[in-house]
């Protein structure tokens, strides 16, 4: 359905009814309904409107069915009632009448086809492959969507408006993420799915993605699972648990082909997304339900976790700290030992095994939000097999030492503005006043342990920290505080697919902010009409006096809230302002 | 699953947990098929790469093998993937096979799946290289095309297997004279792998003996034989360390360089004559065809220049081993290492072979030197570009060198610059020599000489010493300055320190650097490099160093 150029509710009734949007609904309704309105489209047409009762005897089917597929064309809007009778639109007939000449079935094949073959089952010995493979995938996944929500709290990605993610953003995503910039869709989509981030016009985690993150692997899983259970499309819903013991594949395709005959690209996609994140999570291995899988789609996700806990890997509580500033856990670490080590440490890579990187920033950072090097050092006792070696230990105490040298602040004295930078160290002041690099920032001594810029403490702190000098941020009491890239959004925004109603939406938003111009939209509709169907229409225009003059006009354009038109009785053209038309006829 | 010592991640890394009780066994099995990536002190990386699957299974290890080794030893299951890709990888090598007809001599590629044979002769890289289609599973290729359709299989992920034979060469003795030594039990493997594969390469580190293995290969094959190394006094090393261990004499070894242009049975070349040209055409590729060589030894095949491997690609016949420190190419061109020299034939890690005593441990340390106020005032008036050159020459450094060479009085020290006017100063403080790209080649002979025989204990070098020389004297490296922390640099600069030390002293590798300047931030990749190579690393303040 054509998004653009949907005004009011007239151009989205237009919209509506023509050919492509009323297959574009059809394509949703499964095989029963749409047999149902092919049943119904014919009966109007030559004995009336059907009752339920006559369309169950038409097409077979009991009245417990009847009402579930009236119910479902009434809420698509294909199908009227009226007094206990049935009957589509006559778009509607007219589109189903069509389908054979596009190669779709006619009513007698919808109500008259029998479903595709049965289902294969998965044999005992493929299950154990399914499992470990799951296992394996779910675990990778897991620490994927980990990963990048840590990465989008850090900084949001900028969403595009065709769809995707601006390409820097991908790129630092994947690359947090340990995947390839295609495979971010799917993750994010999984995320959305358990309200873990937000697509607004960036991507940023929600309000729900920090206690998720400080939960347990088996617990953050659960949710991810959770998530696409309950955002399972409905229509696949029950088709799944269906076949919670059998391979989907292509058997799944073909039935659901068969389920939607027009569904084409749109229920194939759903239920491909669908198959997609199922394998993601480990939900299926090979397009066949693994253990925990199955027990998702039949018990729900309590009993889902508990079979995933026996194929995730046990958890560690010790680490290696190594010379070259690394520190690998040897296997899947606790969340809250990965919490606490990220806080002074930047994460590296992510596997059953996992590694940080401990950097002077790292260091500065976590000082900054409230850390003692004393306490890095304990929780960095508690955890090591191995000590602490000399380089790491050399770091800790050579970044405390240089740590809140400079303090910036902004300047808040009166006639003052901008931010100051001082220091105890009047040597280190001399050289930020010489130094080329800073020379933007316009620094100038104001005092033996004071230098001004009259740019905000933002420009000024982040210019001293990316030329690498030792400066925090404070406040004006003296207290440090943290100066972030972070941003976070709301609430969920529930995500649809359905543009009709998206445009409603839109529609009535539009409508709601300005309700008196309804009138005036009418009359710019209807001259829209005549300009392009070249018709001549009678004019009534209110003249300044308040005196009111038919004109018989054939509109030539309409912009910029004037109509040009030419005059047919006086033969030249006129250019009146909209405001001032009253009303529109046909001319005949 | 074993609760072993190591982690295999889907990936492709596998982590190996060096104080776990099985690590020993598991980094010798691990090793035949995985690179080492990282090996710092209790954790070592290694990344199981295509090439690595493929030059396993060339040196005859099978994927069932490799598979069991990574479940014996692993601490969580094998991800499936990891499983999966290295059956299917190791498959795909040895499905083709370029050999000779026995009939027609012609050079032909056989594959008993019609189906791959079928996929590569539909290549447009590989078509050039086609004659005629004998069968389904056989065509003929063009005589010349043997290096490059081997380059061109492999991009395609279809390794050949070459058994198509090499040129016996002109028989020549040489034997090994092994009176006060031996080849050592891995030299002599190393020498065995190679025959058995036909050609390949042999990484050792350096100081394990490489030239050794070169002069066990040579006195095996029996035939002239045309070494390839990287400069002039490398050559001459070469020369001396053959009439040291061979039988050859000085009438059989001849030098083929910019200043001397001998052919002997066995010559010596550099890779820069090889590559010079004359009027836009290689001007001495009569070499290779100047006699009927048996064996090419490539010395220090990282470094082989990208116009070699085309001259190599047209060498096939000939036997070839390389030589080499690290499979690593800064230009990641290993891939051609493998097509065009052959496969990796032994691979020793460094640190085992330390523990064998063959080599002595290197103690790394950073120094951190704060500059006087003045100095760091002009340093931070300084533009970006000029920065580098103040921190690395800052005269703060100078008394600390000193203080070094003090602490080490009696032992052999190297001081590594890279800056000339920073060398001299350096030379006429410290009351030392100096060693410079312009000096020349006899002088700077005389004074490895000195310095090897402890007449001359302290050496001032440029860039130059990062070059194959061999100085196993030396027990000390001061590195004053540096160019931008090149890997591959690092590796060169500790080598200088690797190599056997009679004297029994530790070797310690000191590195200055002005605090809070981009010298510090060279050093941060340094101390990764080091300490990732297993080296114990210690950073120290200037004045704990006097004190």
């Amino acid at each position: 359905m054509r998004e653009h150029g949907i005004r009011d509710f007239f151009d989205l009734a237009e919209t509506l009814l023509d050919r492509t949007s009323v297959q574009a609904a059809l394509e949703r309704l499964d095989r029963g309904t749409l047999a149902l309105l092919a049943a119904a489209g014919e009966l109007a047409s030559t004995s009336g409107a059907p009752t339920a009762a006559e369309l169950g005897t038409r097409l077979g089917v009991d009245a417990v069915e009847v009402a579930r597929r009236t119910a479902v064309a009434l809420e698509a809007g294909l199908l009227a009632e009226e007094s206990g009778r049935f009957a589509p639109w006559d778009a509607v007939t007219d589109q189903l009448r069509a389908w054979p000449s596009f190669g779709l079935p006619t009513g007698g094949e919808l109500a008259g086809s029998l479903p595709p073959a049965a289902l294969e089952p998965v044999a005992a010995s493929d299950a154990r492959f399914v499992d470990r493979g799951a296992g394996d995938r779910a675990f990778a996944t897991l620490s994927a969507v980990t990963e990048l929500l840590y990465a989008l709290r850090e900084e949001p990605a900028r969403r595009l408006s065709r769809g995707g993610i601006a390409l820097p953003d991908g790129r630092r995503l994947a690359a947090a993420a340990g995947v390839e910039t295609e495979e971010l869709d799917l993750l994010l989509d999984i995320a959305a799915r358990a309200g873990l981030a937000d697509a607004g016009a960036d991507w940023a985690p929600s309000v729900a993605a920090t206690p998720w993150l400080a939960s347990s692997r088996l617990e953050r899983w659960s949710s991810l699972a959770r998530g696409w259970l309950e955002r399972l499309p409905e229509e696949l819903h029950e088709l799944l648990r269906q076949r919670a013991h059998a391979v989907w594949g292509q058997g799944l395709l073909d039935y659901l082909a068969w389920l939607y005959p027009a569904g084409g690209t749109w229920i194939r996609e759903r239920a491909q997304q669908a198959a997609r994140e199922a394998e993601q999570l480990g939900i299926t291995g090979s397009s066949t339900p693994s253990t925990p899988g199955a027990a998702l789609l039949l018990h729900g996700p309590e009993a889902a976790t508990a079979e995933m806990a026996t194929l995730f890997p046990a958890e560690v509580d010790k680490v290696y700290l190594q010379p070259d500033l690394t520190v690998i856990a040897p296997g899947p670490l606790a969340a809250g030992l990965d919490a606490r080590l990220r806080r002074f440490a930047e994460a590296e890579t992510r596997g059953l095994a996992s590694s940080y990187r401990i950097t002077a920033e790292s260091v500065t950072r976590a000082l900054v939000d409230g850390d003692s090097v004393e306490a890095i050092r304990d929780a960095l006792s508690a955890i090591s097999l191995t000590g602490i070696p000399q380089p790491l230990d050399y770091l800790l105490a050579d970044t405390a030492a240089r740590f809140g040298t400079l303090r910036a602040g902004t300047l808040d004295g009166p006639e003052e503005f901008g931010a100051y930078v001082r220091s105890e160290d009047t040597a280190l002041l001399d050289r930020l006043v010489v130094d080329p690099n800073l020379a933007a920032l316009g620094l100038r001594r104001t005092g033996e342990h004071r230098v001004v810029s009259r740019f905000d403490i933002g420009v000024l702190f982040w210019a001293l920290s990316d030329a690498r000098y030792p400066v925090v941020a404070e406040d004006a009491s003296g207290r440090v505080i943290a100066l972030r890239r972070e941003r976070r959004s709301g609430g969920v925004v529930a995500v649809g697919d359905d543009t009709a109603a998206i445009l409603v939406q839109r529609v009535r938003a539009g409508a709601a902010d300005e309700p008196e111009e309804t009138g005036q939209a009418w009359l710019a509709r209807q001259l829209e009409l005549a300009i392009r169907n070249r018709l001549t229409v009678r004019v009534l225009v209110r003249l300044p006096d308040g005196s009111e003059s038919e004109y018989l006009l054939e509109p030539a354009g309409l912009a910029s809230g004037r109509l040009r038109a030419r005059d047919r009785r006086a033969d030249i053209e006129r250019t009146l302002p909209l405001a001032s038309i009253v009303s529109v006829q046909p001319a005949d | 699953m074993s609760d072993g010592p190591l982690i295999v991640q889907s990936d492709r890394t596998v982590l190996l947990e060096v104080a776990h009780d099985q690590a020993e066994d598991a980094r010798h099995e691990l090793a035949v098929f995985a690179e080492l990536e990282r090996a710092p002190e209790h954790v070592h990386t290694y990344r199981i790469t295509r090439l690595g699957l493929w030059n396993a299974r060339a040196a005859g290890h099978t994927a069932e093998q490799m598979l069991d080794t990574l479940e014996r030893f692993a601490k969580f299951p094998v991800p499936q993937t990891v499983s999966v890709d290295i059956a299917e990888t190791v498959g795909r090598y040895g499905r083709l096979i370029i050999s000779r007809d026995t009939e027609s001599g012609e050079l032909i590629i056989t594959s008993t799946d019609a189906a791959v044979l079928a996929e590569i002769t539909r290549s447009s890289k590989v078509a050039p290289f086609l004659g005629v289609r004998r069968s389904s599973t056989e065509w003929t290729l063009q005589p010349w095309a043997r290096g490059q359709v081997k380059q061109e299989l492999l991009k395609l992920g279809w390794p050949a297997e070459d058994h198509a034979g090499y040129t016996p060469g002109t028989a020549h003795d040489i034997d090994l004279v092994q009176d006060d030594w031996h080849l050592r039990d891995y030299q002599q493997k190393a020498v065995d792998n190679f025959f058995a594969g036909g050609s390949g390469v042999v990484v050792l580190p350096c100081g394990a003996g490489k030239t050794l293995v070169g002069a066990g290969a040579m006195a095996q094959a029996g035939t002239t034989t045309l070494i390839l190394v990287t400069n002039t006094v490398s050559a001459r090393q070469w020369r001396a360390e053959l009439l040291k261990r061979t039988t050859l004499t000085e009438d059989e070894i001849g030098e083929y360089s910019g200043s001397v242009k001998e052919v002997k049975p066995v010559t010596i070349a550099t890779y820069q004559i090889l590559t010079a040209k004359r009027k836009g055409e290689y001007a001495h590729l009569a070499l290779l065809d100047a006699l009927d060589w048996g064996l090419i030894v490539y010395d220090e095949v990282h470094l082989l220049p990208a116009p070699v491997f085309k001259l190599t690609a047209e060498l096939q016949a000939r036997r070839r081993l390389g030589l080499t420190a690290t499979l690593v190419r800064e230009d990641g061109r290993e891939s051609d290492v493998f097509s065009l020299i052959g496969p990796k034939r032994f691979d020793a890690p460094w640190k085992e072979i330390e523990a064998q005593g063959y080599i002595s441990p290197a103690s790394c340390y950073e120094v951190r030197i704060d500059l006087p106020d003045d100095e760091r005032l002009e340093y931070a008036a300084s533009a970006d570009d000029e920065r580098y050159r103040l921190a690395a020459t800052a005269p703060a450094k100078l008394r600390v060198v000193q203080d070094l060479v003090a602490k080490h009085a009696g032992e052999r020290i190297l001081v590594i610059g890279q800056y000339l006017d920073q060398i001299d100063e350096l030379a006429e403080t410290l009351g030392a020599p100096q060693l410079t790209g312009a000096t020349p080649i006899e002088e700077r002979e005389r004074l490895y000489q000195e310095f090897r025989d402890g007449t001359t204990p302290v050496l001032v070098v440029s860039k130059v010493a990062n070059f194959s020389i061999d100085l196993p004297e030396a027990t000390v490296a001061i590195q004053v300055s540096g160019s931008f922390g090149s890997r591959q640099e690092e590796a060169q600069r500790l080598g200088r320190l690797l190599r056997p030390k009679e004297s029994g002293l530790p070797a310690n590798f000191y590195t200055l650097v002005a605090r809070d300047t981009v010298d510090q931030d060279f050093a941060q990749n340094r101390q990764r490099f080091l300490a990732e190579q297993g080296y114990a690393y210690t950073i120290l303040d200037a004045g704990d160093l006097a004190a």
